[in-house]
């Protein structure tokens, strides 16, 4: 997978300057956490259903090759071909090969964020295929040339103004104005794809679900334009990751129920697919051929490890609508097409951690995107793996190593840490100049403790610790 | 050997690797059963329904439903022309009553088309209509209608998901329907800035005909 | 225990146990004052209160992915921390440490986690102590002003510090509890990632900062000193006049107009 996560300084500093992305932003921030509040409210069984979710994922990860098995029979006794791909370059090769034997030109697509991982778009290109995006942020997304920003709301970080301009360099709009309300742009862009979807030859879609007790692909969205990517044309083709597969409809009920409450606070998308195979004998439109490609991509090295849990994810986003990072800088920022939580562990693994370190380290430790996330990982402590070997990895004489060493021995050492606490509070006290009500502030410190002091302010100690304090007055 | 079969049997044996030496695994519990003071009927059917932008009617029979169609579409001022599926089982002698109303075995060609459906069963837990594709619809006509009526039969609604399994499993043992959609309100877009836009690529309107008897 | 000192109870009952404060070192080098509310609320509540030598909970090595010199740090405080009836903090995320983290340091079945497994049963965060352990409901204090109270994250998530400062906050006289928006979102410290993500961290600060200061509040009352550090910091630079203080504080009946935080 391409990166530029090497690059999160820069690209986080730059998302900090942009007014209308942190706008944006804040929004996420105010609004996700309220809604998916209140669609909890009204399920007294969220935390069950919750841990019903977790055991599912787990009980499936844990017997992964069987359900795969169970799938593709389904699979191919409905008529439909399973492809298995390895890496993310041999899930592009199938796709194409498959739309070359389809004699295609014209693909439409609807959102995936494994196609986005694998980036099948580039590739397909690349090969001479027009692809469309037909979810529309995606389909903003990819007129701009850009990458998603939100593993749901791709186009989280575009204003409504600049849909508009975007619309206008690449439509032939023959209205005279420009485009000025919401309203008007949805209609231009159901018109466009209108098109796009009756011209197509071949439709690809993601899966949210694969059902082993059925064969079905679950895909959920709320445009209702996987339904049409998967009906008109004449192939149609799903890409997803090996790790969606789940045992039984029982079990996608569950899932469903957490999914939707967990991403947009609804109890359930608009639009939910289960699609079994080809068109048969008698039925009056559907694919006639029906491919699904199940992409390892890294996914089965996870497997066993520490990292595993990562797999239990269902891609619902509230991780991300409840990081203070990832409200603060957006998705652009990780330099990968996952963000926030979920992206900062799913990177180092997909990636490898030299290309990725900043992610686990830009995390406050909150806690709050394992109390939001439905199939109960413990992102947190992931990350923190992450760091340790990130840390591990580092040469003996690193400035962090160091002073983690420096610290650690501190603390074995009654009397050297009493001397430098000692002395830090004098020195801290001697850097202090009054401000208000009679309280000292630091304005300014050098070197390390400029990061503070660039930002913010320091209350300056008294120049004397609890424990001397304690131990003089009660002696 | 394929590439195909020769990562099949790669990404199969590095799962089997990753499972060497673990635990068994625990049986799976029975199915999940939703706390009695969650579950409900057509009343929360309707209502679901409704908080999606969907709108309910109640009619006696399966006769009703024309006029009830032809009030729809007048009191909405929508075009004097439905697409009725296959599915719906009603005569021409019974559209009839809906005249002026004008009556097309399909298929949705125009952006704006009413299309008129029956339906597998209704999911009240979500406000769910479930469809399934069959020889009468074709799947992707209730996806470019630009307004969806369907009528339900009242003893169709069930209360949760696994309910409808549970019928599912029934009604199919092994053949399972090629598709199946699940459909709740209208068609829209959280893309275009909050709140939602109605009528992404779908139909921007949704009524439902509850047919009690 | 030679470096040990300790307090009488002084409310002339039998002692309801001996609690070892771990005051944290943030509170060591910064707030002493913090230390010894904490010190005041737990020997009205009838405990004995010793301070043994002590220093930091080895957070910023776990934290950092630094195991090893993390397990080092708690066996010390272990081996310290052991002989007493309980441990307190007047810090979630610092009692969450030894609480939650201690244990998994330590190899399964290792004798050393067994006594990480002992310590963190009777480890606790000041106000959940205060509250559940000792069955606090209202403390003497009085405070004529409106203060918001932050959840500090770990204590929140990791101990369930929630409702506890809030009851007790709420019964001193005069004062008035208004929530903000989202009190348990983060503050931006996160310990060291304030320091490795500065931009970042202000960011996060400057949206709980809005929150608070749309309440309107006097003061903001929180559990953690480092929360507390941050949002006084951004308060400060940005000349707000909201007053930062620990909730140890307030329960004690040590601030007020007339008390100066500053000692
Ligand atoms: S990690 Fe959890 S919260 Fe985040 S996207 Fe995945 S399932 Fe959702």
């Amino acid at each position: 997978m391409e990166t530029t996560s090497r690059q999160f300084r820069q690209l986080s500093r730059h998302a900090l300057e942009q007014a209308t992305l942190q706008h944006s932003l804040d929004g996420v921030r105010e609004i996700m956490p309220r809604i998916r509040a209140a669609a909890l409210a009204e399920r007294g069984d969220f935390d069950a259903l919750c841990d019903r979710a977790r055991d599912i994922r787990e009980r499936t990860l844990r017997q992964l090759d069987s359900y795969l098995e169970a799938f593709e029979r389904r699979v191919q006794a409905a008529g439909g071909t399973v492809h298995w791909a390895a890496t993310g370059e041999e899930a592009c090769r199938i796709v194409a090969q498959i739309c070359r034997d389809a004699g295609a030109e014209r693909l439409i697509k609807s959102k995936s964020m494994v196609t986005e991982e694998i980036e099948l778009n580039a590739a397909l290109e690349r090969d001479g295929f027009t692809v469309t995006e037909t979810d529309l942020g995606e389909y903003i997304i990819q007129l701009r040339g850009e990458k998603p920003s939100h593993i749901l709301a791709p186009s989280l970080h575009v204003t409504l103004d600049e849909v508009a301009e975007t619309f206008h360099q690449h439509h032939d709009i023959e209205r005279s104005g420009p485009l000025t309300n919401a309203t008007e742009m949805l209609a231009e862009a159901r018109s466009i794809m209108r098109d796009k979807f009756l011209q197509a030859d071949v439709g690809i879609t993601g899966a949210n679900f694969l059902v082993a007790e059925t064969g079905a692909a679950v895909i959920v969205t709320n445009e209702g334009n996987a339904d049409l990517t998967a009906s008109l044309p004449d192939t149609h083709i799903v890409v997803t990751g090996i790790e969606k597969a789940v045992p039984t409809l029982d079990d996608v009920g569950v899932l469903l129920r957490v999914l939707a409450r967990s991403a947009i606070g609804e109890r359930l998308s608009n639009y939910t697919t289960f699609v079994h195979g080809p068109r048969r004998d008698g039925e009056a439109s559907g694919p006639a051929n029906y491919h699904v490609v199940l992409v390892d991509n890294g996914r089965s090295e996870m497997l066993g490890t520490e990292f595993q849990d990562m797999l239990r994810c269902i891609r619902c986003s509230a991780c991300l609508n409840h990081c203070p990072v990832y409200t603060a800088i957006g998705g652009h920022a990780y330099g990968s097409v996952y963000s926030g939580p979920m992206g900062a562990v799913l990177t180092p693994a997909f990636a490898g951690l030299p290309a990725a370190a900043h992610l686990p380290n830009a995390s406050t430790f909150c806690g709050r995107c394992e109390a939001v996330c439905p199939v109960r990982i413990p992102l947190p402590s992931l990350l923190r793996r992450w760091r340790q070997r990130e840390l591990n990895a580092r040469p003996v004489m690193d400035g962090q190593r160091f002073g983690l060493g420096l610290w650690r021995w501190l603390n074995h050492w009654p009397p050297a840490y009493s001397l430098a606490i000692r002395c830090a509070a004098r020195v801290l006290r001697r850097l202090s100049v009054p401000g208000r009500g009679g309280q000292r502030w630091i304005r300014r410190l050098p070197l390390l403790g400029a990061a503070w002091t660039d930002c913010r302010d320091l209350p300056a100690p008294p120049g004397r610790t609890f424990q001397d304090e304690w131990r003089r007055r009660r002696s | 050997m394929s590439s195909s079969a020769a990562a099949r049997d790669s990404i199969l044996q590095a799962i089997r690797r990753a499972r060497a030496g673990a635990d068994a695994v625990p049986d799976a519990p029975p199915a999940y059963r939703t706390p009695a003071a969650l579950l409900g009927g057509i009343e929360q059917f309707c209502a679901y329904a409704g908080e999606e932008a969907a709108t309910s009617e109640h009619v006696g029979r399966m006769e009703d439903v024309p006029p009830a169609v032809l009030r729809y579409v007048t009191g909405q001022g929508l075009a004097m022309r439905v697409v009725v599926a296959a599915d719906l089982d009603l005569d021409a002698a019974v559209w009839a009553a809906a005249q002026p109303l004008q009556i097309t075995g399909g298929p949705v060609e125009r952006d704006g088309d009413t299309l008129v459906t029956g339906c597998y069963a209704g999911v009240a837990e979500a406000g769910a209509l479930i469809m399934l594709s069959s020889s009468g619809v074709p799947n992707e006509a209730k996806f470019l209608a630009a307004t969806h009526i369907a009528a339900v039969r009242a003893v169709d609604i069930l209360p949760t998901f696994e309910a409808l399994w549970t019928r599912l499993r029934g009604d199919f043992t092994d053949r399972w329907p090629r598709t199946m959609n699940w459909i709740v309100g209208p068609s829209r877009t959280a893309d275009l800035g909050v709140p939602s836009k109605l009528g992404a690529h779908g139909p921007a309107r949704v009524h439902i005909i509850i047919i009690d008897a | 225990m030679s470096d040990t000192t300790t307090a009488t109870n002084d409310s002339g009952a039998r002692p309801r146990g001996r609690v070892a404060l771990f005051v944290t070192c943030l509170v060591d080098l910064y707030r002493p004052e913090i230390g010894f509310a904490a010190v005041q609320l737990l020997e009205r509540a009838g405990f004995v209160v010793e301070v043994p030598r002590q220093g930091c909970c080895g957070q910023p090595n776990f934290n950092s992915g630094d195991r090893a010199g993390a397990g080092k740090i708690a066996s010390r405080v272990i081996d310290r921390f052991a002989p007493f009836d309980y441990v307190v903090a007047p810090s979630g995320s610092c009692a969450a440490m030894l609480r939650v983290h201690y244990p998994g340091l330590f190899s399964a079945g290792s004798e050393a986690r067994r006594a990480a497994a002992r310590l963190a049963e009777k480890t606790f965060e000041l106000t959940s102590f205060l509250y559940d352990i000792a069955g606090l409901r209202e403390v003497a204090a009085e405070l004529d002003g409106v203060v918001t109270y932050h959840d500090g994250c770990s204590g929140l998530r990791e101990l369930g510090v929630a409702r506890q400062p809030r009851e007790l906050l709420k019964s001193i006289s005069g004062i008035e509890l208004r929530e903000m928006n989202q009190p348990d979102a983060c503050c931006g410290f996160g310990g060291l990632f304030c320091m490795k993500y500065p931009e970042i961290s202000e960011r996060i600060t400057g949206s709980k900062v809005r929150d608070i200061l749309a309440t309107d509040a006097d003061y903001l009352v929180a559990g953690d000193l480092g929360c507390l550090l941050q949002m006084a910091g951004t308060l400060e630079r940005n000349g707000h006049a909201v007053k930062a203080v620990h909730v140890a504080e307030v329960l004690a009946g040590m601030i007020g107009p007339d008390r100066s935080a500053d000692h």
